[in-house]
C-alpha cells in the first residue's frame, strides 16, 4: 500500500494542498496536474475560476519540483489562451510546399480528415508498412498509442524525440554505467561538480525545479565547488566558481586529460570499485579482445593471490590485477585498466591545452581537486546502511553529445566518474530509474560477460553492449549499419535523398507527427529537412498553433494544450530521495470547441482501418493492463476509461483515475538501496568496450560488400579524441568561428518565444535574439556591440545583432534558444533572432559513426553588415 | 487491412496432429510489428523440450524464421536482443537475466517497444 510522504521526509504525513478533495473542475478550484511546457514535467496546481485558468503554481506535494515552477511553466497560460490556437482540422489546397509558401488551408470536418488519413494508411500498409513514419514527442501516453500502430502494421519508424541529438549517447552511456535512463547530481552530498556542456543545477535540464535550489543549497551550506566547462559563458558559467571556455568538439581531449592526471600523475582511482564492479580487471589480448576461459568462454581476470587467471564469476577470485602485463595461455595480456592508463597517457595536459585551449595548469589543478574531493575509501551511513561516499560528479549532457565523434567525447567524460567510483552512490553521478517501481522494484541484472543489464523500468532499448551484428540495411535510418546505437532516425532525411544507394526500395509516403517542430529544430540544415517533407505524399500533424513544420503538412488536426488533456505518465523518483512518485496530467478546463484528444482521434483511425482490436492487444501489453481491466476486442473506450484501467492495473481498484484526478500524485517511500543503488547492483560497468572490436569488424565487412567506405576509427574500445570537420576548418583558417547553440532557462524547444511573456523576456535580454561574439573576434572584424552582422555557413546565412562580450570563447559564436521563426501561426516570434539549424550542415560526414548523433558545430564566417534590420 | 494469421510448425519437424509427448510442450508465439515483417509470419506454434527457457525459444526462432528476423532480433550468441520485449501470457518478462525459469507453455508475444529518445 503506498503511503503519502513528502520531499525527503520518510515519515508518513497527510498531504494538504489548496482544494484537496476536488473531484470535478467546478467554478473555483485548484486542479493538480503536470506542466508540459518542457520535458521536465513539474507538478502544478491550476487555479480555475468560472471555467477559466487564472493561475498556475508549483505543487508542494511533488518531490519533482517541491512547489516551484519556472518562467516557461508560468507562461503556459498564454499558450492556452493563444490567439493563434487552431480549432478546426485544415487541409492544404496548395500542392506546392516550401518555406514561407502559403498552404492555402481549407477547413474540413473531423470526419473528412479521419477518412483521408485512413485511406492513405490502408494504402501504405498494404504496399509496404515501411512507407509510414510516426513521430511523437514528450507525451508518453500518445507515444504509446501511436507506437501501437507501428507494432501492428510493422513500420520500423517511430521516432520519439525531435532533436537530432536527443538521447544519442546520453541514454546509451547511462544504461552502460548506471543502469538508468538519465543522470542527476546528488546535490544532497556532492562537494565538487564539473558541468561540461550542460547547465545542470543552474539553468535548464531535467529536474530543473529541484536541482536549482538543491545546487544553491549545496554551494551555500557546504561550499560545493562548481566548475563549468563550456564554449559559452552562459547562465551556469556566470554563476560558477570557475568557467573554463573550451573549443567546441574537444570535450574528449578534456576528459582524457582529466583521466591522465587522475590515473597516471596523481594515481587517484577507486581500485576496489574498478576491480569488483567494472571490467577494469578483464584481461585483453593483443587483438583487443578479452582472453577467455577455453571451457566456459567467460572473460578471465588475473588473481594476484593465486597468481593465476580466473573467470569473473569464480567464487575463489581474490585480489584482481588492474595494472601490469601477464602471461596467460602462452600470450602476453593486460588488464583493461592498464590499457586505459596507457591510452590516457597520450593526453598530458600540455597536449590537451593545444587542443582545447584550456590551460594545462588549470586542467591539472582541477583534476587533482576533483580526485581529492572524491575521498576514495570514505563511507557514509544512511538509515543504518553503510555506503561509499564519493561527493564529486562530472556532469555532461547535450554539448559533448552534439558532435561528429559524440561517443568518444561523452565516453571519455563518463569514465572520469567511473574511475573514482562515484556512480549511484551518495554525492556522485546518479541516474534516474536505475532501481524503481511500485509495487515491484525493477533492478538491473547481470548479462553477458558479467556486465550490467538495465532493469525493465527503463524500457526495452537497443544497447551499446553487446550490440547487434551489422547487416545490409532494410530501413531508411540505416539502423543495421549502427550495431551499437540506440536509434538512428537522424539518417532518414539524408538516406531518403537516394535510397537506392543503400539498396533500399522504399520511401516515406505518409508521416504522422505531434506538435513538435522538426523543420525548425529537428535534424540540421532546414532546407534538407524541408526537401524530405516535400517528398512525402501525406503529412498529418497535430497542432496547437501552426508552426514551421505544420506549414508543410497536408492535414493539420487541432489538439489540446496540456491544460486540456489527460495522461497517466509513469513512475519516477528524484535521485537519492527517500520517495518515489507517480503524477498524472489532467484536463483542468473544458477543451476549446473543435479540439479533440489525439489518442481518441487515432482510435477512430484504427477503427476505420479495421485494426483497433490489434491495437488493443498491443496496448494491453504496453500499458501493463491486467484482468479485469484488459481492453476487450469489439469495444470502444474513451481515453479516460483507459486511464482508469491503467491506474487500477498498477495500483489496485482503490487507486483508479478518479483517485488520481483528486490527488494528482501518489508518493511512496523507498529504501536506501533504491536511493543509492550503486553498490547493490551485481552486473559490472564497462571501462573497455570490447564488443566494439567485433561490431566494427563486422560492419566493415558489410560496408565493403555494399561498396561503401566509412571511416570506422570510432570503433575503438577506449576513448580517443578525433578532430571534427569544423575544428580542422578553424585550424586551417577557412572559417572565422564555430557557431554553437546554447540554452536559455526561459525558452524550451521551438514553442518558446511565440508566447507573449517569453517574447517579452527575450526582447529585454539582448542575447536572446542576438548572438554572442567575443571582444577579440569582434575587434578583428570591426564589429561593435549592437552592430548588425552576417553569419554565413555552407548551408545558409543570417543577419542579426551582435552582442560583444567576454562571455564566449574567442573562436565561437554563441546562438541562444530557438529563434528565427517564420511561420504565420507564430506571429510574435516571426523574424526575430536566428534559426540555428538553418546554419548547420547535415549529412553522413557530420554524423557520428557510433551513435548517429549530428554534429552541432556550425562552421561560420562573420562580417559586419551595413545598415539596420532587414 | 487487418492481420493475416498463419499457424506454422517449426521447419524440419513433423507436423503433429495430437498432443505433444511428455518430454515436450507447445508454445504459441506471436510476432508483432517489424518482427512479423522480418520473420515473414505473424504466429508460430513451437514445440520445445521440457525445461526449455526463453533462451531455447530464441534459438528455435532463429532456426525456423527467415534470417532477417535473426539479424534484427537475436545476438550473435542467439539470445534475444535487449530491445525485444517478451510477454508471457500477457505479462512482460523483466529481462534476459530474469528468464532462466523454464517455460511451461502458453502464449508468448515478442514485440519491439519504441524507446523514448528524450527531448
Ligand atoms: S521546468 Fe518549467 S516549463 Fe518545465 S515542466 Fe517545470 S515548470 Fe514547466
Amino acid at each position: 500500500m503506498p503511503t503519502f510522504v513528502r520531499g525527503r521526509d520518510t515519515k508518513e504525513q497527510t498531504v494538504e494542498r489548496p482544494g484537496a478533495g476536488r473531484r470535478d473542475a467546478t467554478d473555483s478550484d485548484w486542479v493538480p496536474t503536470t506542466c508540459r511546457m518542457c520535458l521536465v514535467a513539474c507538478q502544478v496546481l491550476v487555479r480555475v475560476e468560472a471555467g477559466q485558468v487564472v493561475n498556475v503554481i508549483g505543487n508542494p506535494d511533488s518531490p519533482n519540483n517541491r512547489g516551484r515552477m519556472c518562467a516557461k511553466g508560468k507562461s503556459g497560460i498564454m499558450n492556452h489562451y493563444n490567439r493563434s490556437r487552431l480549432t478546426r482540422p485544415l487541409r492544404r489546397t496548395n500542392p506546392e510546399k516550401g518555406i514561407k509558401v502559403d498552404p492555402r488551408w481549407e477547413e474540413i470536418s473531423w470526419d473528412e480528415a479521419i477518412d483521408a488519413i485512413t485511406a492513405k494508411l490502408r494504402q501504405v500498409v498494404e504496399e509496404d508498412p515501411r512507407k509510414l513514419y510516426l513521430q511523437t514527442w514528450a507525451d508518453q501516453d500518445f507515444a504509446a498509442w501511436l507506437g501501437a500502430l507501428a507494432s501492428v502494421v510493422g513500420t520500423p519508424y517511430h521516432q520519439t524525440g525531435i532533436s537530432g541529438t536527443c538521447g544519442k549517447t546520453i541514454h546509451s552511456i547511462n544504461y552502460l554505467t548506471t543502469g538508468g535512463w538519465w543522470d542527476e547530481v546528488d546535490f544532497e552530498y556532492c562537494n565538487y561538480l564539473i558541468d561540461v556542456g550542460t547547465q545542470q543545477g543552474i539553468a535548464t535540464r531535467e529536474g530543473f525545479n529541484h536541482a536549482v535550489p538543491d545546487c544553491a543549497t549545496a554551494r551555500v551550506e557546504r561550499g560545493m565547488k562548481l566548475v563549468v566547462v563550456d564554449p559559452v559563458g552562459n547562465n551556469a558559467a556566470a554563476k560558477a566558481d570557475e568557467w573554463l571556455p573550451i573549443l567546441p568538439g574537444t570535450d574528449a581531449a578534456f576528459g582524457l586529460g582529466m583521466l591522465h592526471v587522475l590515473l597516471n600523475e596523481a594515481r587517484i582511482f577507486d581500485a576496489e570499485f574498478l576491480a569488483q564492479r567494472t571490467n577494469a580487471g578483464y584481461l585483453v589480448g593483443s587483438d583487443g579482445r578479452y582472453v577467455r576461459d577455453p571451457a566456459s568462454r567467460q572473460p578471465l581476470l588475473f588473481d594476484l593471490d593465486s597468481g593465476t587467471a580466473k573467470t569473473h564469476d569464480d567464487a575463489s577470485l581474490g585480489a584482481v590485477a588492474l595494472e601490469g602485463e601477464f602471461e596467460v595461455g602462452g600470450q602476453l595480456v593486460k588488464p583493461a585498466f592498464q590499457l586505459l592508463k596507457e591510452r590516457v597517457a597520450e593526453y598530458p595536459p600540455e597536449f590537451v591545452e593545444a587542443i582545447t585551449t584550456i590551460p594545462a595548469s588549470r586542467l591539472r589543478r582541477i583534476a587533482r581537486e576533483f580526485g581529492e574531493a572524491a575521498q576514495i575509501g570514505a563511507t557514509i551511513t544512511i538509515d543504518g546502511v553503510e555506503l561509499p561516499y564519493r561527493p564529486v560528479c562530472l556532469n555532461w549532457c547535450r554539448g559533448p553529445q552534439g558532435h561528429k565523434h559524440a561517443w568518444h567525447h561523452t565516453w571519455a567524460l563518463q569514465l572520469v566518474n567511473v574511475v573514482v567510483g562515484c556512480i549511484n552512490v551518495p554525492g556522485g553521478y546518479q541516474s534516474r530509474a536505475t532501481a524503481i517501481g511500485w509495487p515491484d522494484v525493477s533492478w538491473p541484472a547481470v548479462g553477458q560477460d558479467g556486465m550490467m543489464v538495465p532493469g525493465a523500468h527503463s524500457g526495452k532499448h537497443a544497447l551499446a553492449f553487446p550490440g547487434r551484428p551489422a547487416n545490409r540495411p532494410g530501413r531508411l535510418d540505416l539502423f543495421e549499419l549502427f550495431p551499437v546505437a540506440a536509434h538512428t532516425r537522424t539518417f532518414v532525411p539524408e538516406v531518403s535523398k537516394d535510397p537506392e544507394m543503400y539498396g533500399l526500395d522504399h520511401r516515406i509516403e505518409m508521416l504522422i507527427h505531434t506538435a513538435g517542430n522538426q523543420i525548425a529544430g529537428g535534424w540540421a540544415d532546414v532546407n534538407a529537412v524541408v526537401d524530405w517533407y516535400k517528398s512525402i505524399d501525406l503529412v498529418v500533424g497535430f497542432a496547437v498553433e501552426i508552426n514551421e513544420t505544420h506549414e508543410l503538412d497536408d492535414i493539420v488536426l487541432p489538439m489540446p494544450t496540456y491544460l486540456e488533456s489527460n495522461a497517466f505518465d509513469s513512475q519516477d523518483a528524484v535521485c537519492g530521495e527517500g520517495v518515489a512518485f507517480h503524477a498524472i496530467q489532467q484536463q483542468t478546463v473544458e477543451r476549446a470547441p473543435g479540439v479533440r484528444e489525439p489518442i481518441e482521434v487515432m482510435m477512430d483511425v484504427y477503427e476505420r482501418a479495421g485494426i483497433l482490436d490489434e491495437v488493443y492487444l498491443v496496448m494491453n501489453r504496453v500499458l501493463k493492463l491486467k484482468p479485469p481491466y484488459l481492453l476487450e476486442t469489439g469495444r470502444r473506450y474513451t481515453h479516460q476509461e483507459v486511464l482508469d484501467r491503467q491506474a487500477k492495473s498498477v495500483y489496485g481498484p482503490e487507486f483508479g483515475w478518479e483517485w488520481f484526478k483528486e490527488h494528482g500524485i501518489l508518493v511512496w517511500a523507498r529504501g536506501v538501496a533504491e536511493r543509492y543503488p550503486g553498490r547493490f547492483i551485481k552486473g559490472r560497468i564497462p571501462i573497455y568496450m570490447e564488443n566494439f572490436v567485433d561490431r566494427g569488424e563486422e560492419l566493415g565487412v558489410v560496408l565493403g560488400d555494399m561498396g561503401l567506405t566509412w571511416d570506422l576509427v570510432d570503433y575503438d574500445p577506449l576513448p580517443q579524441w578525433i578532430a571534427c570537420e569544423s575544428y580542422g576548418q578553424l585550424e586551417r583558417g577557412e572559417i572565422d568561428a564555430i557557431g554553437v547553440h546554447y540554452k536559455l532557462p526561459y525558452i524550451y524547444g521551438g514553442q518558446g518565444n511565440a508566447n507573449p511573456w517569453i517574447d517579452e523576456l527575450c526582447e529585454k535580454l539582448p542575447q536572446s535574439y542576438g548572438v554572442l561574439i567575443n571582444t577579440r573576434l569582434a575587434g578583428q572584424k570591426g564589429i561593435k556591440d549592437g552592430d548588425w552582422i552576417w553569419l554565413e555557413s555552407p548551408v545558409g546565412k543570417s543577419r542579426l545583432r551582435a552582442h560583444v562580450t567576454e562571455c564566449v570563447h574567442p573562436q565561437v559564436i554563441g546562438i541562444a534558444g530557438h529563434a528565427g521563426h517564420w511561420a504565420g501561426g507564430k506571429p510574435l516570434s516571426r523574424g526575430k533572432g536566428v534559426n540555428f539549424n538553418s546554419l548547420l550542415p547535415y549529412g553522413t560526414a557530420h554524423m557520428d559513426t557510433i551513435s548517429s548523433s549530428i554534429d552541432m558545430c556550425a562552421p561560420l564566417t562573420v562580417r559586419r553588415s551595413v545598415g539596420g534590420p532587414p | 487491412m487487418g492481420v493475416q494469421r498463419s499457424v506454422t510448425t517449426p521447419m524440419g519437424r513433423q507436423q503433429r496432429t495430437g498432443e505433444p509427448d511428455s518430454a515436450s510442450f507447445i508454445v504459441k508465439v506471436l510476432l508483432m510489428g517489424e518482427l512479423k515483417r522480418l520473420a515473414g509470419r505473424r504466429e508460430l506454434l513451437l514445440e520445445l523440450p521440457v525445461g526449455s527457457t526463453v533462451h531455447a525459444l530464441a534459438s528455435e526462432l532463429g532456426r525456423v524464421c527467415d534470417p532477417a528476423f535473426g539479424r534484427l532480433a537475436l545476438s550473435k550468441e542467439g539470445d534475444l536482443q535487449s530491445h525485444v520485449a517478451v510477454f508471457l501470457n500477457g505479462a512482460q518478462l523483466e529481462s534476459m537475466d530474469g528468464l532462466p525459469a523454464p517455460l511451461t507453455g502458453g502464449d508468448i508475444e515478442l514485440m519491439l517497444v519504441p524507446m523514448y529518445e528524450g527531448g
